[in-house]
């Protein structure tokens, strides 16, 4: 019963959440998922500033959540009262894609870069299928954050390797303080982490022809590491979730953390305000550099009104007021992804991100070696499209292999086999011929 | 027909409100959301085999007995104590209501911060106090996970099991329990012989709704533990948000809603089976 709402709807193709112009201005609908409040204020800020510059566009921004988007979304695509646009996650943006419910924005994006050069890891992740299907907007790439009065002063710091990461940890845990936090509920925020480092370890969900490669020798060494850094993290991990992880790093008992920026912003009001930085992730000898990363982008719903939509998008990306819009809607977490952005004097200038350049500039040097599951170089050099990421990401199967390795005490081979069954399952894909 | 009349309109809202969306639902049960193709049974044959279902409903029917075993007993030990007169009685009847006004979110959001082990003070308290040896958190462990939360939801729904309670206790007439007192009969079996059968038409009501809406509550639990760890808190009302919007599903996801509702629906006509629904029974 509870779900019927959500099924309900006429199978109608999809139209507008705004009026067509007629004689009036163009309405526009978008919707954003950035729950934080200052996120949602300067969302609203800025499409402000647009709509009073724009007689002959008005747009309207409606916050949604994660958690529920898919579903409004759907619901909302049947009955044809979509938005015109939405701001998204390159999983996210296949799954659609998958659905044969977005528009071909390469000549948007094509403007874009070549007015302010964008940069082609930014593009590559909405690339497929002979089109474009995601303007990318801002990045966000995992770094491994810690305090310097702390791990950065323990006898290996900066490590150079696993062992060294897992010995400077150990250094600093004990007495209710954990040298690091690893996640271990079933969250994207835990997959976030395992992900980053089957980067390192040169480890994969799918293989080099689209199917399940993830019970593997490389993965297991990655349970097994992950395994032994739990140790050094609160167990109350398992069932944690983003705001736990900010309250232990800004209360000081969690010292090191790899993820994403955004508790930066209230680091500033804590006792610790100077005691971070961050270092690229350590990876393992043999391994490879690098993180995990996200592009947000926009998807394109309305095809009629797509001109529209896209003044609205480079009016963001617009030198005034691309950097100032970022900086001030989530700083030192949201990354520019052109030049201009880069360069721009407003993004840089911002009190937080001026406070902790050094920690912002490490994020875009890390950025060359960002990856996301189902975009790495052997699915990019095989030209694969696999729709199936947005169910990977969405189902948090790689936290639930997290959770059967520390919460159940799996053997990390166990875990990769019950990974790799799980899978495939889950999917609908058969083991790699790789395998 | 004046009578008819007087009840279309309800008819009709439970029409368009209940009976189409949940027709509305079958035929969503029997197809692939995706590509809209028509799957028959494939949903239900995945659910009773391959799935968990089996599992949830198990967690869903431990969930919903510990709920309402632990909050009738704490209701009426509640209405009890707050039979006796002391100082501070109205202010405490007043108090004990807050749990239950709270929002889920405000409840889960705090217990969360209560039971952590890294920051919470509920844990540096007992161990302070020497009450346990190291911190514990029973929502990480799957053995005490579920217990957890119906002990959390008891916290919750307890004041208004007393709060009914209370007010029936003011409807048993003194002269009763003065009378069993002169038969010699003590505290236990005052409460058998003339508190009970007082209360025991309110509690077959209260059993009823109280088993149809705990069985149905997904926010608390999914605040609390989002169905984990491991599953261990994965009732059947999470599994079908889990299967719906995680998995994305929703095909898979409404043939569980389905089958809940037939379950549920078959408990209702089960429970008016009982002899104080029935003709001549005490609530003819």
């Amino acid at each position: 019963m509870a779900l019927a709402g959500c099924t309900g709807g006429q199978d109608t193709d999809s139209d507008s959440g705004g009026s067509t112009g007629g004689s009036g201005p163009i309405q526009l609908t978008y919707w954003h998922q950035e729950a934080p409040p200052q996120r949602q204020a300067m969302f609203e800020e800025f499409t402000e500033r647009f709509n009073a510059e724009h007689d002959d566009i008005q747009v309207e921004v409606q916050g949604q959540n994660w958690g529920s988007v898919f579903s409004k979304l759907t619901s909302a695509l049947e009955a044809g009262n979509a938005p015109d646009f939405l701001f998204s996650l390159p999983a996210f943006t296949m799954d659609f894609q998958a659905r044969g419910e977005l528009v071909d924005v390469t000549d948007i994006v094509e403007d874009i870069n070549s007015e302010h050069d964008m940069y082609q890891s930014a593009i590559s992740p909405f690339q497929y299928q002979g089109g474009t299907w995601g303007i990318p907007m801002w990045d966000m790439v995992f770094l491994n954050h810690y305090r310097t009065d702390t791990l950065g002063q323990t006898s290996v710091w900066p490590p150079q390797n696993w062992d060294e990461w897992l010995q400077a940890s150990a250094e600093v845990t004990g007495d209710g303080q954990y040298g690091t936090v690893m996640p271990a509920s079933s969250t994207l925020w835990t997959t976030e982490n395992i992900y980053t480092l089957m980067i390192n370890n040169d480890s994969y969900v799918y293989g080099p022809d689209g199917n399940v490669m993830f019970d593997t020798p490389e993965t297991v060494e990655v349970l097994d590491f992950y395994k032994q850094m739990y140790e050094q993290s609160s167990p109350d991990t398992t069932s944690w979730s983003w705001g736990e992880w900010e309250t232990s790093i800004l209360r000081g008992t969690a010292h090191s953390t790899i993820g994403f920026s955004s508790w930066m912003r209230r680091l500033v009001d804590t006792e610790f305000a100077d005691d971070f930085s961050a270092i690229p992730q350590p990876y393992p000898e043999g391994g490879s550099a690098g993180s995990i990363h996200y592009v947000n982008d926009v998807m394109v719903f309305n095809e009629e009104k797509k001109d529209a939509i896209g003044t609205f998008i480079k009016w963001m990306h617009s030198e005034a007021i691309y950097g100032d819009w970022l900086a001030k809607t989530e700083p030192t977490l949201y990354l520019p992804v052109t030049k201009t952005g880069e360069e721009s004097e407003d993004f840089w200038n911002h009190p937080v991100v001026s406070q902790y350049e050094p920690s912002v500039r490490a994020q875009f040097e890390a950025l060359p070696d960002a990856r996301i599951y189902g975009f790495r170089d052997i699915h990019v050099e095989n030209d694969l499209y696999i729709p199936s990421v947005g169910l990977l990401e969405s189902s948090n199967v790689l936290a639930d292999v997290v959770q059967e390795l520390v919460v159940n005490d799996r053997t990390p081979a166990e875990a990769a086999t019950w990974g790799q069954e799980t899978m495939q399952e889950l999917l609908g894909l058969e083991p790699s011929s790789s395998l | 027909m004046v009578g008819i009349a007087l009840v279309a309109p309800a008819i009709l809202v439970i029409l368009i409100a209940l009976v189409l969306p949940f027709i509305d639902a079958i035929r969503a049960s029997t197809l692939n959301r995706v590509t809209g193709e028509f799957v028959g049974l494939e949903h239900y044959l995945w659910l009773f085999t391959d799935g968990p279902f089996w599992g949830s409903l198990r967690r869903s029917l431990l969930w919903t007995v510990g709920n309402l075993v632990l909050q009738g007993a704490a209701g009426i030990g509640v209405a009890l104590l707050l039979q006796w007169h002391f100082r501070g009685r109205d202010a405490i009847r007043t108090v004990i209501l807050l749990p239950f006004v709270v929002p889920s979110a405000v409840t889960a959001i705090t217990w969360r911060w209560l039971l952590n082990t890294t920051y919470g003070p509920l844990n540096s308290w007992l161990v302070d106090f020497g009450v346990i040896a190291g911190s514990f958190n029973p929502l990480n462990d799957p053995l005490t996970a579920l217990g957890g939360v119906v002990l959390i939801n008891t916290w919750r729904w307890t004041p208004l099991v007393a709060l009914v309670v209370f007010a029936v206790l003011q409807t048993i007439p003194r002269e009763e329990y003065e009378a069993a007192r002169m038969e010699g009969a003590g505290y236990l079996r005052e409460f058998w012989h003339v508190t009970y059968p007082h209360l025991s038409n309110s509690l077959a009501v209260l059993g009823l709704l109280g088993f149809l809406l705990t069985f149905n509550i997904f926010d608390l639990v999914w605040l609390l533990t989002a169905g984990g760890p491991v599953d261990a808190t994965n009732t059947l009302a999470v599994l079908i948000y889990d299967v719906a919007f995680a998995m994305r599903n929703i095909g898979r996801g409404t043939a569980i809603s389905v089958v809940l509702f037939v379950l549920l629906f078959a408990f209702v006509i089960g429970y008016f089976q009982q002899e104080e629904f029935k003709e001549g029974g005490q609530f003819e």
